[in-house]
């Protein structure tokens, strides 16, 4: 098999950190390298689930922008 | 129209001529993936209420001075200022990156989700809790570079600068860090699809 790419090669392409030259001939890699493309989609699989981390903020820290805002509105106004 | 129909634009277009609800409807629409972004960088509640309340500081007094440009986005353009006060914060304070470890029931216990129901809100509140013990669980040098990379947005060749290895190190940790959260995601047997 000609392994012409690496796991590592695959996270940079999966990040979007390749050149579209390197993109462009990982994405013909993993149509006929089973292997790498194994990989692949573990990892999208992986990285969906980091995508599932969802949190907010409190309240009163959303209270206490616009009462920044409301109290600053005149001072900042640009002319 | 209502506000929440308008698109951000015409929320900022409104705020900017001086209807506050404009920059509230913002908030409101935008503020989860801007915290958890901030939150994951820092691993401290506190701080990252903080640092959301000084990134909106700063949007304030770009959009009010007249400096906002029309050709950011303002997600992306919020999302920058965040995560340049979370990395800085970051890098003042050179602590590992955790992702748990302060008050996480109290977090939980103030989470919502935008389906009202009920039960979709409690299985997402148990992924959540999951996803963030299993990046825990990680060793932390592999956490450090899989939140950078993940959540903070930063490439491989500049958490290579912050953590002083070189760039296939960092890619390094990043591929052990995946395979090891996926190992533990099937172990705890939650559902891949």
């Amino acid at each position: 098999m000609n392994a012409t790419f690496t796991e590592t090669d695959i996270l940079r392409f999966i990040y979007g950190e390749c050149t579209p030259k390197e993109a462009a001939a990982i994405s013909k890699e993993l149509q006929k390298n089973f292997e790498l493309r194994a990989f692949y989609d573990r990892m999208m699989e992986t990285r969906l689930h980091l995508d599932e981390i969802d949190m907010e903020p409190d309240a009163s820290t959303i209270d206490l922008i616009m009462e920044y805002s409301a109290s600053h509105h005149d001072s900042l106004e640009h002319h | 129209m209502k506000l929440t129909e308008l698109s951000d634009r015409d929320l900022l277009h409104a705020y900017i001529h001086g209807d506050e609800k404009g920059l509230e409807s913002l908030i409101q629409r935008h503020k989860r993936r801007i915290f958890t972004t901030i939150y994951l960088i820092v691993n401290d509640r506190y701080i990252a209420e903080d640092i959301f309340q000084e990134t909106f500081i700063k949007v304030i007094h770009t959009m009010r001075s007249g400096k906002y440009k029309e050709e950011d986005k303002f997600l992306p353009w919020v999302m920058r200022i965040a995560r340049n006060m979370a990395i800085d914060y970051f890098r003042k304070t050179r602590r590992q990156v955790m992702i748990t470890g302060d008050d996480g029931e109290d977090l939980l216990g103030k989470m919502e989700v935008g389906n009202p129901n009920r039960e979709e809100q409690i299985i997402s509140r148990q992924t959540t809790q999951s996803v963030r013990q299993l990046i825990e669980m990680l060793p932390d040098e592999q956490k450090t570079v899989l939140v950078l990379r993940q959540y903070a947005g930063l490439s491989f060749k500049e958490i290579a600068g912050i953590t002083d290895v070189s760039i296939n190190t960092a890619l390094g940790r990043m591929r052990y860090a995946l395979n090891n959260l996926r190992k533990m995601i099937l172990e705890k047997e939650l559902n891949l699809q």
